[in-house]
């Protein structure tokens, strides 16, 4: 055992190796911070070249990528209201309010240091118990998928503030759109009309982007833009204090938990992760009516859960050869060039490998710190020029952004209709956040309670008593009930 | 506001109400057993029809409440034009994207939407509108290979020469 | 020095007129073809087993054709998207696109007309193979059918999406089988290999490709192959044929363009694959891949035949199935 460490260590600490890490992992921030572009793209592009290095190497620089592209994506979300990668989606609920009020240098620093910590609590865990928690993995089925959709969705109603029933309809709002296109169990076209346009169903990110950053633009066109910004306030990415993070501390652990476990399961990756992390966070918080008004909760809540569900992905693909997202499935790419097959047989052949990619992966993300600073540096003196030059760019990086998800213009309308939408909803007090968590988590709720009746014969109890899928409903109920007992003196107090 | 806030509940309700007829449709065979493809839509259609609903019931009774308190800030007609003209330039070079392609067009909207917010530095608006967009077809195109709309006919052969 | 310079360049150009003579003599090279960037579209995600393979073929093919080649991802709508697109675009043989079973499902469905294309060339066909869990009960395929037989409705097979090849041919298995079984699609592959190792779901239809890993480490366990002859990596696993069901289908993957593009460029394009197919680089790609065991090579006639052929036969199974009856 010692051996094999030694020797994944001389694998790595080497000029060579350190530098194509270093660079991974730059890369991927840079990627994953421009809107349109993200760490999926980036390691396509990739594998090409990785064919002329050595397994590791080549390893190394995709799984560094792969760290990096997923903290990058929060960067464009807290400066410019636009989520880079499809990860950084949550962050764009506090990110963006909180540099509004002039703290995008601490909400950088929270994001940067949260992903941080998550990528390190997962690839740890990856390291020490890969094989145990890939087993525990493959007992969820469909209910459990059920369970922790419906547990995540049922804190649409503490996110709303006042507004229970408007919460309500922006989520339902939400999970409707996301039933738009081919119906994954019978391949029927579902409000499509006919036509083609919407057979693609509606991705998430132009409709984040148009409710977020396109919903802002019309609104600053409306009100005089003559006066000084805001965010000509200084900007360096001044990191929060030790205090202010340790003050967090249950808050980023469970989170980490969390999205490490998401990570493992197939299907479900870190976007889903940072969803359910900012909805935990917000469950267990004990002003949760604050969250979505720019607190640093709402930003370590989904980055910590969106980074360690990179370690996460990576605990099916090595021990079983099961990604457990996108990008480890486009890094299975990365091993095929070599002729590599990961899986079981893998672990079991070439542990020195395995245990290379784990140190690669935890260097990546030490790194991530540094690079992540130096790009977020770079990119907050953008937020210095005027907002009557710089509103039309970030709108040409909204249209990129949501185009470059599926190379489709459908997309561009998609986009233009949430930001209407997204205009209205503003005005007249809808929340806009449990729209987007109700279409980000809407079909995996959906398929997984229609799959999951299926497999049962349509028997709801065998659906439903299952004890794992029983203890996490049984939270989410006790969680609401206790919510809701606990709003009642406080609306007493308002009256 | 009032009005607003009972429109937005009519123009939900129907809405569904629509829906739930158009997801009618949905149920062409029955490979797929008891939970058919407009299961799940029609369920969420019926809440938010009722929900729509207890919005408006709402928006009435506490009607006293809001008039009492002090209308949000009032915007000015120039306002209206301007976010009229936004949503119109949006519309606009969306449709004109497939026909001109993106790297005709993009300049022209920069331009535009710039002016429209009030910027009035020329060097500041071409410089940025044509800087920015050579930036993103050399990064997309040629970094990333992101097939950004070409726009047809003799428009497709111009954004040929440089993507 | 002069002369010593013209000498090379003399031979460099004889070497090359040489070379465009032996090309002519296979498929004339189109008068101004290709000059400039190729885009190859793909319906599916970057990664997946479509994605790999024409990327993987684009490596050599970039250097035979001297022009680049950018691989789009343009997914969604079971490829109806990516199939708009490239009709969009002009027959110009500057779009190429990776025909799938799934546009002549599509066709099925009415979604879209697999006819607006014109064939290229068939690359390579995998193999189909139904597989159980290691702890699983059926020791053979004989176990399944009699267990299927005595619980009807009660067999759980998976694949991957509806209304998929996965789904034909295992539908077509059960009705050759006589026996009534349950398909449960999930939206990717991965997943469907998660389902059965975690014993949720009986048997899983899969390409031995992208488990291979798996049934090494024997935590899965091949039970029939759709395939003309015995697989050498699975001298144990009889075929369908062998045991009576007579089905050799698998997924397969080829291009093809917009109808209407110049004979010559289709003639053209398909004969560089052919050379991109035989390159070392792909090679090395379909072998870890286990896509060698059976020839896949088709040109632009044999592909086009094909497509109609697969097309009545998915046809039928779909009639049968009752995806196509309307209430």
């Amino acid at each position: 055992m010692l051996d094999i460490w030694l020797g994944a260590i001389q694998n790595i600490f080497n000029l060579t190796t350190l530098l194509i890490i270093w660079g991974g992992v730059l890369l991927g921030v840079i990627l994953g911070s421009v809107p349109g572009l993200n760490s999926t793209m980036g390691t396509a592009l990739l594998i090409p070249f990785t064919f002329a290095m050595s397994p590791v190497n080549g390893l190394a620089l995709l799984s560094a990528v792969y760290c990096g592209g997923t903290y990058g994506g929060s960067i464009s979300a807290i400066l410019f209201n636009v989520p880079g990668a499809p990860e950084a989606s949550a962050t764009v609920f506090d990110g963006y309010e909180m540099a509004k009020k002039g703290k995008a240098a601490h909400a950088l620093g929270y994001a940067v240091i949260c992903s941080c910590i998550g990528g390190l609590f997962s690839v740890v865990i990856m390291t020490l118990i890969s094989p145990l928690l890939a087993g525990v993995a493959l007992t969820f089925s469909q209910p459990e998928y059920f369970a922790l959709a419906i547990t995540a969705l049922t804190l649409i109603a503490s996110l709303g503030g006042k507004g229970l029933k408007k919460a309500a309809i922006a989520g339902v709002f939400g999970l409707l759109m996301a039933t738009v296109g081919i119906d994954p169990m019978t391949s029927d076209p579902r409000f499509t009309f006919g036509g083609k346009a919407l057979i693609g169903g509606i991705n998430f990110i132009p409709a984040i982007i148009g409710a977020f950053a396109v919903g802002e633009i019309l609104a600053r066109s409306e009100s005089k833009t003559e006066k000084k910004e805001v965010f000509l306030s200084k900007i360096s990415t001044k990191l929060p204090r030790i205090k202010e993070i340790l003050k967090m501390k249950w808050l980023v652990l469970r989170s980490a938990i969390i999205g490490t476990w998401i990570g493992i399961l197939p299907g479900v990756g870190a976007t889903t992760a940072a969803f359910v992390g900012y909805a935990e966070a917000v469950r267990w918080s004990k002003h949760p009516e604050k969250f979505g008004t720019g607190i640093p909760e709402g930003i370590a809540g989904p980055e910590t859960a969106n980074n360690a569900a990179t370690g996460g992905a990576m605990v099916p693909l090595l021990t079983l050869g099961i990604p457990g997202s996108a990008t480890t499935a486009v890094i299975i790419g990365g091993f095929l060039v070599h002729g590599l097959q990961p899986g079981p047989m893998l672990f079991m052949n070439q542990p020195k490998l395995m245990y290379s990619i784990f140190i690669a992966m935890f260097l990546a993300n030490v790194l991530m710190l540094f690079a992540g600073l130096g790009v977020a540096k770079l990119f907050s003196n953008f937020r210095r020029i005027r907002y009557s030059i710089l509103g039309p760019c970030i709108f040409i990086f909204a249209s990129i952004g949501s185009y470059g998800i599926r190379n489709d213009v459908t997309d561009l309308w998609i986009m233009f209709f949430f930001g209407v939408v997204g205009y209205f909803m503003k005005k007249y007090n809808y929340p806009i956040a449990p729209m987007i968590i109700g279409l980000v988590l809407g079909n995996l709720t959906e398929i997984s309670l229609r799959r999951g009746m299926r497999m049962a014969d349509y028997n709801l109890s065998a659906f439903l008593f299952r004890p794992i899928a029983g203890v996490i409903l049984l939270i989410a109920i006790v969680s609401i009930l206790y919510s809701v007992i606990r709003k009642k003196p406080k609306v007493i107090e308002e009256d | 506001m009032l009005k607003g806030e009972i429109l937005i509940s009519v123009v939900v309700f129907f809405g569904s109400l629509y829906l739930y007829f158009e997801s009618m449709k949905f149920e062409g065979h029955e490979v797929y057993g008891k939970l058919g493809p407009a299961y799940w839509p029609k369920f969420l259609l019926i809440c938010l029809m009722i929900l729509s609903f207890l919005v408006a019931v709402d928006a009435i009774r506490g009607r006293k409440k809001r008039e009492a308190e002090k209308e949000g800030t009032q915007k000015s007609e120039s306002g209206k034009v301007r976010l009229f003209l936004a949503i119109g330039f949006i519309v606009l070079y969306f449709i004109l994207m497939q026909v001109l392609g993106f790297i005709l067009l993009t300049p022209f909207f920069l331009i535009a939407f710039m002016y429209l917010l009030g910027e009035r530095k020329k060097k500041w608006i071409f410089g940025v509108s044509i800087g920015l967009t050579i930036l993103i077809v050399w990064v997309f195109t040629k970094a990333m290979y992101v097939p950004l709309p070409r726009g047809q006919w003799i428009f497709l052969d111009f954004s040929h020469i440089f993507y | 020095m002069k002369r010593n310079l013209i000498t090379p360049f003399f031979v460099l150009t004889l070497v090359t007129l040489c070379f465009m003579s032996f090309a002519w003599s296979q498929a004339p090279k189109p008068k101004d073809y290709p000059t400039r960037a190729i885009e190859v579209v793909v319906q599916y995600g970057a990664g997946g087993g479509s994605d790999i393979f024409v990327r993987s073929l684009m490596m050599p093919a970039r250097s035979q054709l001297k022009v680049p080649i950018n691989v789009t991802n343009l997914t969604g709508g079971a490829g109806v998207k990516a199939s708009t697109y490239v009709l969009s675009q002009p027959a110009d043989g500057y779009t190429i696109y990776n025909f799938s079973p799934e546009q002549l499902i599509n066709t099925i469905f009415g979604r879209e007309n697999y006819k607006e294309f014109a064939p290229l060339c068939m690359v390579q066909q995998d193999q189909s193979i139904f597989y159980v869990r290691a702890e699983s009960p059926f020791k053979t395929i004989q176990d399944v059918i009699k267990y299927a037989k005595e619980n009807p409705g009660k067999l759980q097979f998976t694949g991957t999406t509806a209304a998929s090849p996965d789904e034909v041919i295992i539908m077509l298995f059960a009705k050759k089988a006589g026996i009534k079984v349950k398909y449960i699609p999930f939206d990717a592959a991965p997943e469907t290999h998660a389902a059965v190792l975690g014993g949720h779901i009986d048997i899983l239809h899969e390409e031995p490709g992208v488990i291979m890993s798996l049934i090494e480490a024997k935590k899965l366990r091949p039970l029939i192959a759709f395939t003309e002859k015995r697989l050498d990596k699975f001298p144990d696993v009889p075929t369908g044929r062998e045991l009576g069901y007579d089905i050799t289908m698998g997924r397969w993957r080829g291009l093809c363009v917009k109808k209407g593009t110049p004979q010559e460029v289709i003639n053209y394009l398909a004969d560089v694959f052919k050379k991109c197919s035989q390159d070392p680089s792909y090679k090395a790609i379909e072998k870890a891949n286990l896509l060698d065991l059976r020839p896949g090579w088709k040109g632009p006639e044999e592909y086009g035949k094909f497509w109609e052929e697969e097309y009545v036969r998915y046809k039928e199974i779909f009639d049968e199935l009752g995806y196509l009856k309307k209430k």
